[in-house]
This record gives structure tokens, C-alpha cells and sequence, in this order.
């Protein structure tokens, strides 16, 4: 870990000058990855490794991942943006995803934070107790 | 129609909304007890983090991409990518009275068979040291019944005395005899009915031991009857690091909340040279530095916010005690190894065992030249500290002259009567394991032998006299016993009853 540690605080400058506006630009990225293939950094495979990490990391930021069992309206999403820019203060995308193991009800997950509200949360005591 | 129904339907669905926010990371790596985990941006230090299948562990390192966890459970049930959510609680076990005559393991879960703990309270595992106001000088006495450190390296309630010596030196043994002693002491007291009586509770944290000695201990301290006023807490040798690091603070928790309820407890640790090693192996596999001996640069600090834990406090704060009695091995009788100095610098005094006596027969073999207790004499009650106060200097007299005993019939008579009380000296303090002797009888025979009533008994007679008068006093001589103990002092009527009970003791023992 030490060893990569100048390719990673490489790759946070990298993503540093990638972001406009609280978000990663893509256009920027796209520069970014030209002037690097044209001028390759030392140890460059592990440079674009921590890079794309990094990007990942910050997209997933401001990306909510609403998982969902059963329909889901256009009203809820926009209802659910308003409240997480509510919480998070900054512009959140939301993402969805069908997922028929909640049984029923929705999972949000906004970087490291899940929202559930699902049977299978629910389940989730008693089977902790059944262990 | 079917809106009024469903702008009803909504109300009643934010009303029984029941979301449940949970801050997660995803396993990177697993390794040696270790789990590097992405995410958890949230985790607070020494914070409680859930694994699937029911495994948990500790943040213990937090850094700026990922969160180092030790794991304290089964870590063939975990795989990379597994999914790891914040409880938002400190490590904490069950405190209380429901505690005693239990074995448990580092995080207070039982492992007697016994059922669950009915505990009605946590504690967490670290917990801040009482500071300085709500701190009382030690002045209550805490009798271990060894002879040899009643009087000459006395231990006071609130205390933290080192217990230090060479592997197979009998430092577990007068941890035990002192665990049994407080159980005799309470039984006793509570049979009184004396309402001033304060019981003196224990705990015995055993670090990194093997289990059939965990078990040759619990099977000890049942046989004396002592379980009823002990807790057991064992992270044995085949336990992951991680157990064995916390199990003091475990148990550390446990005696603080007899100290913060106005009562009195005793722990001890068997050993912290186990548990630092245990520190050592968890840092060194979460990448911390490593310093002298490969410990991390915290170790001193590891010990030392452990041992702050055990205080005296004063009456506003209950006037409750936690007294430590931490044990450290040496190697080749070396106090002056990394360990050993930290904690020598920590506590409060030692009790140092040498390998030496021990092999000399002078069992419990107590060093009292390089043993001291700090703080203890001033808990020593009147009528011991009488018959005591010169003890340990004669005795560390003796053991310089001891080596021109070669040279005997050269020797001037002081010498020789040096000698002479010296040798009889070390024979009344060796002591057979697991038989604490009651404070009162201590007295006794310390007044005898400073009276000159052994003066002409032989030297190899001494133990067979020693034992002689102990059950004497605990029989025939009790009511002088029983007085010295209630009046806590020498007066001139006690001291006319001993001497009456003494001299009969002589002559039965004579005539024997």
C-alpha cells in the first residue's frame, strides 16, 4: 500500500480537476485520459486503477441506486431526488433496479448509506435470532 | 372518491413508514483476523461492526479510504465483496451482580452451560478512567492471606499491585489464594451480620491461557466455595487475538460497575505479557509501525488507561474500590524488559517472585528486597502494622547476610541472631497453596514469633509450629482471635489474653 501511495495522491489530483460542479464531468475525463496516454506517468496501470477507484467512489456520491420488488412510480423517483437533496444537500441521480429478493418494498443506497424498507429488512431480526 | 381514500391511504403510509438507514462498506480483503473494508464512512473508533451470518468486529483502523476491523468470530463464513453495517455501538457487556459464579467469554457471553446472564445493564468495554476529584486515598486494607505480603508488601483496596516473577513461580496461585481469601473473608462478614461490612467481589481475566489451567483454576476456586462472589473471564489461547486484547477491558467493565454502585471488587489479569503479545500480533497484521520488540508505539498506553481504571473513590462517588492485581512473566528473573518496566511503572507496587526461592522450597517465594507496595501500609490495620512494621527490614537483612551463613562460627552473636530470626522468620511465612490465612491469625503468630516464643523451637520445626498455632487460634484461642480482629488494635487487655493464649499454645505444642 505504501508503495502506490505517489500513484494514488496522483489519481486525487486526477479526480480533482475531473469534477465541475459537484460532479465528475465526463468531457473533462475524456481530456484527462488523452493527455495521459500521450504523456504516461510512472507506474501508469496503477495510476488509472486508483483513478478509476476514485471516480467510481465519487459517482457513487451522488448516485442513489433505488432497488425495488413490484412497480415503482415516476411521481416516487422524483419524490425520492427532493428528499435525498433534502438530506445530502447536492443533486442526487437516481438510478433503479428491479430486485425481487426484498419480497416487497425498496432498498436506496446513496454511497455508503442504505435506506431499506422491505420485507426482507423486516425478516432480518428473526432470523438473527433463529441463528 | 378514490382520492379522499388515497390521500388517507398516504397519510397512513407516513405514518407507519419504517425505514432503516444503515451505513455499510464491502469487504476487500480478509486476512489473519483482518477484514479491510470499503465504505463505512461513518464508523467511529472501537465501534461494534456486523458481518453476515452473525459475526462481528471492531473498527480499529480508521483511515481515509478503508476501515481496518478486527474480527471476533468465525472468519471462514466470510468472503470478499461480503456486505458490513455499522451497529453505532461501542463494544459493551453485561455489568452486575447476575454476573457472579459465571464464566464468560471477552464479550461477556456465557460458557458454563448456565444458561444466559440476566443482566439488566451494559457497560462499555473502554471507559475513561475515573479522574482526579472523584479519587480517594487507599486507606482500607485488602488481605490476600499470603502471609508474606499481609505483611511486608500489604495491599490496599483501590490498589494496583503488580504481581511479577518467572514462569511456574506460583503468581497465579497467590492470585487465587487472594480470590478465596475474599470469598472467606465474605462469607465470614456476612455470617456477622456486621452492618460496616464491605464484601470485596472478584474478577479473574484469564489472557491467552490454556484452557485445561482455566479450568484447573475454576475447579480450584468452586472447591473453596469462591465462585459465588467471582466472574470468570476467559479469552483462552485458542482464542483470536481480538478476544484475548479486549477480555481486561471486558472485565475491567465489569469490576467498575461494583466500584460505581459503592462496592468493593478485585481483578486480576492473568497476564498481561499474553495480552500485549496479543496487541502486538493484531497491530502488526492491521500494518501499524512496530517499535521496540516489535510492539506498537501504544503499548505503555494500552496498559496504562487499563490500570487507571482500578481506583479508590471517595464518598460523593460511593466510595466504591476496584483493586488490580495485574501478572506479568519474566524471562530469566528480568524485570527490565519492555513489558515488565511499563507495567513496574503503571501499578503501584510489586510483588516479585524468584524463581530461586521458589526452587528452595520458600514457597510463596516472595523477593523482599526488590518487592514494594507504595500506598498499601497505610490501609494495614493498627494491630498487624504493630507486629509487621520491622518484619520486612529484618527479613531483607536477613537475606544480605545470608550469604556469609557459610561462615557461621566466624560470625559475631548480633549476626548470628540475625540469622538466627531471619531463617525462623522465612519458615513462618511459607505458606502451602490454596489456605489463606484470616488476618487475626496473622497477628497472632507474627506477635508470637516477635515475643520469643519460637526462640527455641528448631529451624525445621518452624512450619510443623507455624501450622501448630494457626489451628490453635482457629480453635481453643478464637475468642483472642475474634477480639484482635473486632478491635483492630493491640490493647493492653487483647495483648494480656495472647499472651495467656500463647503460653498455653506453648505448652500443648511443647508436650506434642
Amino acid at each position: 500500500m505504501a508503495g502506490n501511495r505517489k500513484q494514488i495522491e496522483f489519481a486525487k489530483k486526477l479526480l480533482e480537476i475531473s469534477i465541475e460542479d459537484g460532479e465528475v464531468n465526463p468531457e473533462r475525463v475524456s481530456a484527462i485520459l488523452e493527455e495521459l496516454k500521450k504523456n504516461p506517468p510512472a507506474k501508469y496501470p496503477k495510476v488509472l486503477r486508483a483513478y478509476l477507484k476514485l471516480v467510481k467512489k465519487e459517482i457513487k456520491k451522488y448516485t442513489a441506486v433505488l432497488e425495488h420488488s413490484g412497480a415503482i412510480s415516476d411521481k416516487a423517483i422524483l419524490e425520492l431526488g427532493k428528499e435525498l437533496f433534502e438530506i445530502y444537500g447536492r443533486r442526487i441521480h437516481v438510478t433503479t433496479k428491479s430486485s425481487e429478493e426484498l419480497i416487497a418494498g425498496v432498498r436506496v443506497s446513496v454511497g455508503d448509506d442504505v435506506y431499506e424498507n422491505s420485507i426482507i429488512s423486516r425478516m432480518q431480526p428473526l432470523r438473527s435470532i433463529s441463528l | 372518491m378514490s382520492s379522499v381514500v388515497e390521500q388517507i391511504q398516504s397519510e397512513i403510509n407516513k405514518l407507519t413508514t419504517n425505514t432503516q438507514k444503515s451505513n455499510v462498506g464491502v469487504i476487500t480483503s480478509l486476512a489473519d483476523g483482518v477484514a479491510n473494508v470499503e465504505g463505512l464512512s461513518g464508523v467511529m473508533f472501537n465501534e461494534m461492526v456486523e458481518f453476515p451470518n452473525n459475526v462481528f468486529g471492531i473498527a480499529l483502523n480508521l483511515e481515509e479510504d478503508e476501515v481496518g476491523v478486527v474480527v471476533m468470530g468465525d472468519m471462514s463464513r466470510l468472503k470478499e465483496g461480503d456486505e458490513v453495517k455499522r451497529t453505532e455501538k461501542l463494544l459493551s457487556v453485561p455489568v452486575g451482580k447476575a454476573l457472579l459464579g459465571r464464566v464468560t467469554d471477552a464479550l461477556g457471553a456465557p460458557l458454563d452451560g448456565k444458561g444466559p446472564i440476566n443482566s439488566e445493564e451494559t457497560y462499555a468495554v473502554e471507559r475513561i478512567a475515573p479522574g482526579i476529584i472523584p479519587r480517594k486515598s487507599v486507606d482500607q486494607p485488602l488481605q490476600t492471606g499470603i502471609m508474606a505480603i499481609d505483611a511486608m508488601i500489604p495491599i490496599g483496596r483501590g490498589q494496583r499491585e503488580l504481581i511479577i516473577g518467572d514462569r511456574a513461580t506460583g503468581k497465579t496461585t497467590i492470585a487465587i489464594d487472594t480470590i478465596i481469601n475474599q470469598s472467606n473473608m465474605n462469607k465470614q462478614g456476612e455470617k456477622s451480620g456486621d452492618p460496616d461490612f464491605r464484601p470485596v467481589y472478584s474478577i479473574y481475566v484469564a489472557i491467552g491461557q490454556k484452557n485445561s489451567n482455566i479450568m484447573r483454576t475454576l475447579k480450584v476456586l468452586e472447591a473453596a466455595g469462591a465462585m459465588d462472589y467471582t466472574v470468570l473471564v476467559t479469552a483462552p489461547a485458542a482464542d483470536n487475538p481480538a478476544n484475548q486484547y479486549l477480555a481486561p477491558y471486558s472485565g475491567t467493565a465489569m469490576g467498575e460497575w461494583f466500584m460505581e454502585n459503592g462496592m468493593d471488587a478485585l481483578i486480576i489479569y492473568d497476564d498481561l505479557s499474553k495480552h500485549a503479545v496479543a496487541y502486538r500480533q493484531m497491530s502488526l497484521i492491521l500494518k501499524r509501525p512496530s517499535g521496540r520488540e516489535a510492539y506498537p508505539g501504544d503499548v505503555f498506553y494500552l496498559h496504562s488507561r487499563l490500570l487507571e481504571r482500578s481506583a479508590r473513590l471517595n464518598q460523593d462517588s460511593g466510595g466504591g474500590s476496584l483493586t488490580a492485581l495485574p501478572i506479568i512473566e519474566t524471562q530469566g528473573g528480568d524485570p527490565s524488559a519492555y513489558i515488565p518496566t511499563n507495567v513496574i511503572s503503571i501499578t503501584d507496587g510489586q510483588v516479585f517472585l524468584d524463581a530461586d526461592l521458589f526452587n528452595q522450597g520458600v514457597r510463596p517465594a516472595v523477593s523482599v528486597g526488590t518487592s514494594v507496595s507504595r500506598v498499601g501500609s497505610a490501609a494495614q490495620i493498627k494491630a498487624y502494622k504493630k507486629v509487621a512494621g520491622k518484619v520486612k527490614l529484618q527479613l531483607a537483612q536477613f537475606r544480605e547476610l545470608a550469604a556469609f551463613s557459610q561462615f557461621e562460627s566466624d560470625l559475631d552473636a548480633k549476626t548470628k541472631s540475625q540469622l538466627e530470626t531471619g531463617k525462623r522468620t522465612v519458615e513462618i511465612f511459607k505458606q502451602p497453596a490454596s489456605s489463606p490465612i484470616p488476618v487475626e491469625i496473622q497477628t497472632t503468630v507474627l506477635w508470637i514469633l516477635q515475643n520469643g516464643f519460637l526462640d527455641d523451637v528448631d529451624v525445621k520445626d518452624m512450619v510443623d509450629a507455624t501450622r501448630s498455632i494457626i489451628e490453635y487460634f482457629e480453635t481453643r484461642g478464637e475468642a483472642v482471635a475474634a477480639k484482635i480482629l473486632s478491635t483492630k488494635s493491640l490493647g493492653d487487655e487483647v495483648v494480656a489474653e495472647l499472651k495467656s493464649a500463647s503460653e498455653d499454645w506453648k505448652r500443648s505444642f511443647s508436650n506434642s
